[in-house]
């Protein structure tokens, strides 16, 4: 492992804190100074519950309370509130659209994989089907990025005093803070709460350090992913764009419990279908962090290569 | 014959110390594959082995290994078979049904217990087993006063873990609710299955009674109580969702029929049903030719299969092969179906039993509530 004291655009990302924290440990190997300041809106209600990490950092932090606001921003405008609701279950609806055409791709891709006529013929048709189950990510995402735009248009969002105020409130705390750490929990809610307060802005330039939903927010692609599911293994789904601060990459948390890794196939295609980005498998302990894209320093991450096999993530850098 | 057991004899009688270093080194009953050879030891006139698996004959006889208190049979059980039996042990003209005390795993149910065969490639799902990560439900009870009944109802409630008054939760209604807990490990199911993220916390009211083979053979009284007393009474005392889409009714065998039945009474009341071995008995023509606790059953599901209507959209159920009511599971499914019920249809190696239901507690709770899983990264 490498690590410099380099802070300046600093992004780490670790696996799941669960068993073992190494919070404290990424903290101080990347040389963070100053207060720290914690989102943990991905735990919903139990936002704010942060006595466990703060035993783990042995120092405070503070809590920027990004679901209890947007609570709070609900509870004064109702109408806001309305409109979010309706985006949500617009949300819902294409993601249940997006998942019939994404099954019947994805079948037809494994499908492909498992014949044996002449290579170069299965190949190109191999190669052809990707493209396509490309191409529906990459609607799906324009379709995302519509309903959110259309939204924030239609509620003048920034312009409303509940959102302005608290957007105001959350500047001036960042301001005073060293480094912002993102928790994991739920990643829908983690990420709908940072759009409404404007996050992707306000955390600009901050140091961010983040674990499992919080490691995932950070990338531009935010896909879901669960081989062990009781219902069985769904192909993984793009949901949402997230803060874009490690671009070109799809964060999977925990990867080794919820991915079947024996499954080249399933992990092969996941590797081309979001190839340029990098599928970053990160399990307890492990982490990487960057500098202005300059890959600092990692620990245990692993990327998936298009073969479906996993390999130590320099050569992600 | 198991091969451990043939080279035992091989010789001849083995002398008594050959047989109790083998009796200590094996587990009964022994599993070679799809072979599975029962052991009893003891002095007897004649022993059989008694199962529940329909289509097979109930009773097979054991054979006296020669010299020895030994007796075997050797059947033929497919991969991820569990089966229950008992001996039955015939000395001196006397008859009794003794549990096999070479095997530990044991299944209880309302009437005593009975020993396990799990064949090969089953294993007990772990997630039924005691999980000290999962945090633990508490449970409070709900005293119903009930016109239909003439009387007061006792109902248990399961409060998931981290239960807020604030919250909103999913309701799952289940009959014969202390039998769910007792022999199917509902309160551990439900500890593990919410921790893991697999269902949502919800709140369960756990029903019994006092008369199940008439109340819940499709009596209008009981369908009343569900839907028009306790319900209500949940709804105003606890914080349950208020879409029928969050509300839940199940049941095992008749329990099954008392779930169907008051859902097909009360459509709308009830968006989710989970039914396990129901006993939907039914007669194209005719009489049945069941024992008279299935009339009013039978008069109610032929009924329903004349007018389904649409008690519930979403359906979990679920059957095991070697029993009776296999047959009648699977005619319902087409039935549902086509009335626009999505109906998920699980079909099992095993029979009419509490385990069997606790083993397809996780698919079938699931399938009508999906937990967080999917969306939540710790």
């Amino acid at each position: 492992m490498t690590a410099q004291n380099q802070t300046s655009g600093l992004v780490a990302l670790l696996g799941p804190q669960s068993q073992t924290a190494s919070v404290a440990m990424a903290v101080n190997a990347l040389g963070v100074e100053g207060n720290l300041g914690v989102i943990t809106a991905g735990w919903r209600d139990a936002e704010g519950d942060t006595g466990a990490l703060v035993d783990h950092l042995g120092s405070e932090v503070t809590d920027l309370a990004v679901y209890d606001r947007v609570e709070k921003i609900f509870a004064l405008d109702r109408e806001l509130f309305r409109a979010h609701r309706k985006r949500q279950d617009v949300l819902k609806q294409l993601q249940r659209l997006y998942r019939v055409r994404l099954r019947a791709g994805a079948d037809a891709c494994y499908r492909l994989m498992k014949r044996s006529e002449d290579a170069d013929l299965v190949r190109s048709q191999l190669r052809a089907a990707i493209s396509q189950l490309r191409a529906l990510d990459r609607f799906h995402a324009r379709q995302i990025a519509k309903v959110h735009s259309e939204f924030e248009d239609e509620v003048t969002l920034a312009e409303r005093p509940a959102v302005r105020d608290h957007r105001a409130e959350l500047a001036d705390l960042l301001g005073k803070l060293g480094a912002v750490l993102i928790a994991g929990g739920h990643v829908a809610v983690l990420a709908s709460r940072l759009r409404l307060l404007g996050m992707r802005e306000l955390l600009a330039g901050h140091p961010l350090i983040g674990w499992s939903a919080g490691a995932m927010v950070m990338t531009d692609r935010l896909v879901l992913f669960h081989d062990r599911a009781p219902q069985g293994r769904r192909e993984p789904e793009l949901m949402d764009v997230g803060l874009a601060r490690a671009p070109r990459l799809v964060a999977l948390p925990a990867a080794s419990q919820r991915l079947d890794l024996a499954q080249k196939d399933h992990l092969a295609l996941m590797a081309r279908r979001f190839a340029p980005a990098s599928c970053l498998a990160l399990d307890e302990n492990d982490w990487i962090a960057w500098s202005n894209e300059r890959l600092l320093a990692t620990r245990g991450a692993r990327r998936i290569r298009r073969s479906g096999s996993l390999a130590e993530v320099h050569a992600v850098a | 014959m198991h091969e451990k057991l043939r080279n035992l004899m091989r010789k001849g009688a083995p002398d008594p110390r050959a047989i109790e270093k083998f009796i200590e080194e094996e587990s009964f009953p022994m599993v070679a594959g799809p072979d599975v050879t029962f052991v009893y030891r003891g002095e007897a006139d004649e022993v059989y082995l008694r199962h529940w698996i329909f289509g097979l004959r109930t009773a097979q006889p054991l054979q006296r290994l020669a010299g020895t208190e030994l007796w075997a049979v050797t059947i033929e059980l497919p991969a991820e078979s569990r089966i229950e039996y008992k001996y039955e042990v015939i000395k001196d003209g006397n008859r009794s049904l003794e549990m096999d005390t070479l095997n530990p795993f044991l299944a209880r149910d309302p009437f005593g217990a009975n020993s396990v065969c799990r064949g090969y490639r089953y294993q007990r799902p772990e997630w039924t087993l005691h999980d000290p990560k999962s945090r633990h439900g508490q449970f409070s009870r709900m005293t119903v006063d009930s016109a239909r009944f003439g009387g007061p109802r006792e109902v248990d409630i399961y409060l998931p873990a981290r239960y807020r008054d604030s919250r909103r939760y999913p309701l799952l209604i289940v009959h014969d609710g202390h039998d769910y807990l007792h022999y199917s490990d509902l309160r551990i199911v439900l500890d593990n299955l919410i921790h893991r993220l697999e269902i949502p916390p919800m709140i369960v009211a756990l029903t019994t009674s006092p008369d199940r083979l008439v109340e819940y053979a499709g009596d209008e009284r009981h369908a009343d109580f569900i839907c028009k007393e306790l319900l209500p009474q949940l709804l105003s005392e606890l914080p349950i969702s208020d879409e029928p889409q969050s509300r839940a009714l199940m049941g095992a065998s008749f329990g099954a029929v008392a779930t169907l039945h008051a859902a097909w009474r009360n459509p709308g009341c009830f968006d989710r049903l989970l039914l396990q071995s129901g006993s939907f008995a039914f007669s194209d023509i005719g009489d049945h030719n069941r024992s008279a606790a299935f009339d009013p059953v039978v008069q109610f599901v032929n009924k329903f299969r004349e007018n389904p209507g649409q008690p519930a959209r979403k359906i979990y159920m679920s059957c095991g092969v070697y029993e009776s009511l296999i047959y009648e599971n699977r005619s319902m499914v087409p039935l549902l179906q086509a009335h626009d019920m999505q109906v998920r249809y699980e079909e099992v190696r095993d029979a009419h039993n509490w385990e069997n239901w606790r083993d397809r507690l996780r698919l079938g709770i699931s399938w009508l509530f999906p937990g967080p899983l999917w969306m939540v990264y710790e």
